[in-house]
């Protein structure tokens, strides 16, 4: 048990970590922009794009976007798995549920701080509009995404069976399907006591990280 | 007797109100957390201008057994202008009022003339604008130590005073 997944841990954290780095890139930008111009087309975009990221199921993503890229245009390789292009697709699967979840989340942090007090004093004394929403708004509109990315990257790394299935990847969570369809117990306790695990660092990870973040909070 | 009343003032105009208050015998400071902030002797007043009735109910039953206020400092959002109006309409006449205005993005000299209309010849009303700097090629926005050096000028000449690129 304990090769086994010595050997597929480093799938799993190079595809969960690759899947949360898209789906923040992703998700806090739409975010912004859909805070930057409320109930604008583009916000209502952003908010139409991130309900279909949350409502469909990660299978149908995957073998959507295999079908598009490396059978239809060409891109990539089906099954590859060892290259550095070959965790673009699965990544990119795997974050946009989390992307999803993480534009929502931005968009109404920032919404809620651009509407602040703190944050018209800023525009009053004469802070550029760039460093009114970076410096300031985008701060504090990203204490709730870190909450929310503490569970979501040991997620990432240990729940993605589905998308490793779907593109045939050597990591945790098809030998978790395997350990479920061979009743192999020990295998199906390995890796929930890994997943218990990464969830307990990670959620010990973000409340250090709110401290470096806003240095208010005791 | 003179009498000092600021609104505010807790942050970016903390030091202008510090240099201010040396040179009353009372103060009355009214802020959302005024208590929280010392400063020597004032009385300080819980209020947040965001709501006009709480907000002029408190001033009110401060500084009822006061004397009347000789000067005002004023820093309130657009969202405090009602606060702001019942204030300057309670004042006594003759009194001094210095009131900022943020203007990042545009000029407020509409705004300002309305409320010198407002305070006609009632009030010696004085405004302060605050702009942004440019720094290269770009704007930086303003220190703290600029602003309160304008409100100090402002205070001192009882002249409109302009901090930093308005526009």
């Amino acid at each position: 048990m304990i090769q086994c997944v010595g050997w597929s841990v480093p799938s799993s954290v190079a595809l969960g970590l690759s899947a949360i780095l898209l789906a923040v890139s992703i998700g806090m930008t739409a975010g912004v922009l859909g805070a930057l111009r409320p109930n604008s087309a583009l916000d209502i975009g952003t908010l139409i794009i991130a309900l279909v990221g949350i409502s469909l199921p990660s299978f149908v993503i995957g073998t959507g976007l295999l079908f598009v890229f490396p059978v239809w245009l060409g891109w990539g390789a089906v099954g590859s798995w060892g290259r550095m292009v070959d965790v673009v697709l699965p990544a990119l699967t795997l974050s946009l549920p989390f992307a999803a979840y993480i534009a929502r989340l931005t968009r109404m942090g920032m919404i809620e701080q651009l509407d602040s007090d703190y944050i018209r004093t800023a525009r009053a004394k004469g802070c550029p509009e760039s460093k009114v929403i970076t410096k300031h708004a985008l701060r504090n509109a990203f204490l709730p995404v870190l909450s929310y990315l503490g569970p979501a990257l040991a997620f990432a790394m240990t729940g993605s069976f589905v998308v490793e299935t779907v593109f045939n990847i050597p990591g945790l969570g098809q030998h978790f399907v395997a350990g479920v369809q061979n009743k192999d117990l020990f295998m199906i306790m390995g890796v929930t006591l890994i997943f218990a695990a990464l969830l307990i660092v990670m959620n010990l990870v973000v409340d250090v990280l709110y401290r470096v973040v806003d240095p208010r909070i005791t | 007797m003179s009498h000092l009343l600021a609104i505010g003032a807790t942050g970016m105009l903390e030091g202008a109100l510090r240099t201010l208050a040396y040179g009353f015998e009372e103060v009355t400071h009214v802020a959302r957390r005024a208590t929280d902030f010392e400063l020597n002797s004032a009385l300080p007043v819980n209020a947040d201008w965001a709501d006009a009735q709480e907000f002029l109910t408190a001033l009110n039953v401060a500084l009822f057994d006061r004397t009347p206020v000789s000067d005002a400092l004023v820093w309130a959002h657009d969202a405090g202008d009602r606060s702001v109006m019942g204030l300057l309409m309670g004042m006594p006449e003759g009194a001094r009022v210095v009131h900022v205005h943020g203007a990042a993005d545009s000029d407020p000299a509409g705004r300002i003339d309305s409320w010198r209309a407002m305070c006609a010849e009632r009030l010696r009303y004085t405004a302060v604008v605050l702009g942004r700097v440019r720094g290269g090629s770009s704007y930086r926005d303003l220190t703290h130590e600029e602003i309160c050096d304008g409100v100090l000028r402002a205070w001192r000449t009882e002249r409109d005073v302009s901090v930093g690129e308005i526009g």
